[in-house]
Formats: structure tokens, sequence, C-alpha cells
């Protein structure tokens, strides 16, 4: 629903429509095996990347919030609302089971900010996930 | 049922706020509690972190930003009133959402509660550019609440007095606790979350 339909619809307007919601799950498929550490390290340069460019004086005027799930049960909650700051969590399964490599990841992106549009947003996402797409074990990720 | 309506802006620590929360009344009052997940967006996150943590979760998804609140709230609350009858219900609303408006229909169409209160968490960090950016929304979820956590008070770079003290100047009369809950919550707080006359 576009925002000239949601007001149509529900009759008012609101200052807090200006927010724009990017709520989106990925499959992401790496060229070759990628373990946990990897993953985390990946994934957190993944969020930084996306808040960057939407950051305001270095804080995100909403959040940033990304899943990274090996399986349903085994994943990574990372959260940003400044950038000089990435609030990690791990599933109870993701800390117990450390070991293993994994040949593609699911992630839910989910983005809330005031002042850009959809389509922005969901460039910066696409051009943040390459760095995922096109990652090479064999080189440190920094 | 005893409900604990949680508000605050987008990221300010409310999810992390209540796992402790839930958490706290599990294993040290020995209790039962229910959590409502109200989250913006298709794909769900804080209920899958929730859940991962052993709470039961009923996630209620908006697509639509600027209504806070749809009859769906009320039906589950409603619904676990009846089905599952925990002693505690925990609400997680939207970052958006503004809790004394909430609250309000709480105590119109689920006053069958035996104690309700509104926390309000405030992300320390980011109030001065917050307040500057979205005044009306970020002092509108402070200012008719029952309790506010200012929280993240571990970040450096602002005046953490001036902070408070402005929050003071939009809620009076209520309790405020400055805490870190990614480091922990103390249990004072906790207690003082959960206590009803």
């Amino acid at each position: 629903m576009n925002k000239l339909t949601h007001k149509l619809k529900h009759g008012h307007t609101n200052p807090i429509t200006d927010a724009t919601v990017f709520s989106k799950s990925y499959h992401i498929s790496f060229e070759k095996p990628v373990d946990k550490s990897n993953i985390e390290k990946l994934v957190i340069q993944l969020i930084q990347d996306i808040g960057r460019p939407l950051a305001h004086n270095g804080i995100i005027v909403g959040h940033i919030k990304v899943l990274a799930k090996v399986s349903d049960e085994d994943f990574q909650f990372l959260s940003l609302t400044r950038l000089d700051r990435v609030d990690v969590k791990s599933s109870s399964q993701w800390q117990t089971e450390l070991s293993g490599e994994f040949n593609s990841i699911n992630l839910d992106i989910n983005v809330l900010v005031f002042g850009y549009k959809r389509e922005v947003i969901e460039e910066i996402v696409n051009g943040s996930l390459v760095v995922l797409r096109c990652f090479d074990a064999s080189t440190p990720v920094s | 049922m005893r409900i604990l309506l949680f508000g605050g802006f987008l990221g300010s620590g409310k999810t992390t706020t209540i796992l402790q929360i839930a958490k706290y009344i599990t294993e040290n009052k020995f209790e039962t509690v229910a959590l409502i997940e109200n989250e913006i967006g298709e794909a769900g996150i804080d209920d899958k972190l929730l859940a991962d943590s052993g709470l039961q979760v009923r996630p209620l998804f908006g697509g639509c930003v600027c209504c806070q609140i749809t009859s769906d709230l009320i039906t589950a609350v409603r619904e676990i009133n009846e089905t599952i009858k925990p002693d505690w219900l925990i609400i997680e609303m939207t970052g958006l959402a503004i809790p004394g408006n909430i609250a309000k229909l709480i105590n119109e169409y689920c006053n069958f509660y035996t104690g309700f209160k509104t926390i309000t968490i405030v992300d320390m960090g980011r109030w001065p550019e917050l307040k500057e950016i979205l005044g009306p929304l970020v002092t509108g979820q402070v200012e008719k609440t029952d309790f506010v956590i200012i929280n993240k008070a571990d970040i450096e770079g602002n005046d953490k007095a001036e902070i408070i003290e402005d929050i003071k100047q939009i809620v009076s009369g209520v309790p405020i606790k400055v805490a870190s809950a990614a480091n922990k919550l103390p249990p004072d707080v906790i207690e003082e979350v959960i206590h009803f006359e």
C-alpha cells in the first residue's frame, strides 16, 4: 500500500508515515563454504554497509535489523542504531555449535528509517549484499 | 493477569529489556509469562529472538506504520487471558507507538487485568538527535507513561545529566531509572518494574 492509498484508506495523515519500512528475506549462496566466525564478520560488515549511507550524524533515525540463519534454530541477530556500535545476539544453538561450514545462509533484513524512499533503501541493501555473494573464504574479513 | 506494556523508539532496547524481565519473573518468581510482539515489517525478527529464550510469543505483524494499534492486539490480549491464562502478559509495541494511547485502549477493552503498567525505554545515546528530528513522537512516547528506563547509559558522548533532566521535564511523578540493558539490568530496577501496589 503506498502512502497516498494509505491516507485515503485510513482517512488521515500522520508525520509517522514519513517512515519507510523495508523488510525482505534473502537466500545467499556462498561460492565456497563459510564458517560461523566468518559469517558473523560478514553480517556485521553488511549491517554497517547498509547503515552508513542511511545515518544522520552517525545515528540511524530508526533501526536496521538483520537475522542471519543457517537453520531455524541456529541464527544471529544484529541490530544497528548508531554506526559505532553493532549489537549482536546469538541463538543458543549458535553458541553451542560453533563448528561446521555452510554453503548458504538466509537473511531477514528489516530497515525502518525516516527520510528515505524504499527504492533507495533497496538499492543500498542490494549493493551491500554483494560482499556476501562474492565472499572468498581465502580472503580474511576485516 | 498483570500486563506490562513496553514502548520506546525503534532500537531503544525494548526486546533486550523484556527478555531480562521475563526471565527474572520466571526464574525468581516462578510465575508464567506470555508475550505479544508487535513488529513492523513482513519478516519478523524480534519474535524469533524472544522465542529462542523459551518464551511463548504471539507475533503481530503490522504493515501499517501509522496506525499504532488494531483490533488484533485487543483480540490477542483477550485470547491469551482466556486460553493461556499467564500470570503476566508482556506486550512489546512497535517503536513508533505511543504507549499512553495504547494504554487507553487496554483500559477500555481489556480491563480484566489485575495490574497494568506502561514502561517507556529511552535510548539515551540518540535522545538529542531523535528529539530534534522526531520531537512529537519521542516526547509523546515518554510523557504519558508509568515508568521510564533511560537505556544505553554506557554509551559515551552525551551530557547524561542534561538528558535525564530533559526527560524529567517531560514526565513528572513517575520513576525514572538509568540503566544499560545490554550489560544486564540491575535486579532492583526489574523489581520496581514488576512491582504493583
